[in-house]
């Protein structure tokens, strides 16, 4: 079962209301993050999903990952361009396999899910909507 | 095509229509029913009330149920595509006419549960990669923070946008309405689930408009 302050946790962070970011956070804290790694590679899937379906080129996923890292670039924690390429193609092309620690999966999915999510434009139905299936991909068994 | 043959076409399209519809309702319920009893799960932590245990047994049962009548729901109306497009070649659309249709039920159904095969898949990979190697997902748990503070504290040039196209949001400290029983809970829950179809409808039209835009470049 995802704690209901997961979906909470992503959505102030996309929609850039950090004041309310800060008191998920740091409930979060003191009640635990248990389910938040299942969640954010629900919510890393959809957000791939949503930008690329299942026949986005190379090329396109190239691009983005350049844009992720310029977006760590001022002194955030590093992503490895071949490993992000590798994580994200294997969502639009599910035969394709990587190799990477838990802990560059991590930075990936949540550099990608809060770039896709902000840039997409989401209404605020569609962004429940979107962060409420991940609930439900992440319940499935 | 003869006049009779074209009465019985209009008519299996009819009936079609109303088994597409009665799957997009029942993949409605079955998802809400799912959240209802992630919320029931919620709002009975530390209670053991026999009650509370029944609901969420009942939710369980509905849940599948309604599942499968959105399966069943969306091969029938499958079957009479198929025997419409026999008897008349062409005369049924497997897909809506256009995109302000509404959304053929068998296409929800099979888009949602691609889409959870897909997510399963690479989940159980990421779990395997950890297990391999004697990772912890707990590691992709630290990261991801990190990355999420850092554009925290870098503020405005990540994150922060809102769309403004619907009703702002909750002000923060309001965000989520305290529940404090259980049917409140899946009344909320069901409120907050009635735009998942439609989410996933958009999803697909905005994939239609987007290799629509990549072949007019092409």
């Amino acid at each position: 079962m995802i704690k209901p302050e997961l979906p909470e946790y992503i959505r102030t962070m996309v929609r850039g209301d950090y004041a309310a970011n800060d008191a998920v956070e740091a409930k979060l804290d003191a009640e635990g993050w248990d389910g938040l790694p299942r969640y954010l590679a629900a919510v890393f899937f959809l957000a791939v999903d949503r930008r690329f379906g299942e026949t986005a080129s190379r090329a396109e996923v190239i691009a983005l990952v350049g844009e992720l890292r310029a977006g760590l670039a001022t002194g955030g924690p590093e992503i490895s361009a071949e490993a992000a390429e590798q994580l994200i193609m294997s969502i639009i092309d599910p035969s394709l396999d990587y190799s990477m620690s838990q802990e560059m999966i991590g930075r990936i999915q949540a550099a990608t899910v809060q770039k896709i999510l902000t840039e997409e434009n989401l209404s605020d139905d569609e962004l429940n909507a979107v962060l409420a299936e991940a609930v439900n991909l992440a319940a499935r068994p | 095509m003869s006049g009779g043959i074209a009465e019985l076409v209009a008519q299996l399209l009819g009936v079609r229509a109303k088994l597409d519809a009665a799957a997009v309702t029942a993949l409605r319920a079955r998802t809400d029913a799912e959240v209802a009893l992630a919320r029931l799960a919620e709002v009975q932590r530390g209670s053991s009330d026999q009650r509370l245990r029944a609901a969420v047994t009942d939710a369980e049962v509905a849940r599948d149920k309604a599942g499968r009548y959105a399966r069943l729901l969306a091969e029938a109306a499958r079957h009479i595509t198929t025997y419409v497009n026999t008897i008349a070649p062409g005369a049924a659309p497997t897909e809506p006419a256009g995109d302000d249709a509404l959304p053929s039920g068998e296409r929800v159904v099979t888009e949602a549960e691609r889409r959870g095969r897909r997510a399963d898949i690479a989940w159980r990979k990421q779990v395997q990669k950890a297990d391999d190697t004697e990772d912890s997902l707990k590691n992709a748990e630290t990261s991801a923070r990190e990355v999420f503070k850092f554009f925290k504290q870098n503020g405005d040039d990540q994150g922060g946008t809102t769309s403004g196209t619907t009703s702002p949001g909750p002000t923060p400290g309001q965000d989520r309405p305290h529940v404090d029983n259980p049917v409140t809970a899946a009344v909320m829950a069901a409120g907050a689930l009635a735009v998942t179809v439609k989410a996933i409808w958009n999803h697909g039209k905005a994939r239609r408009a987007r290799k629509r835009d990549n072949n007019d470049q092409a």
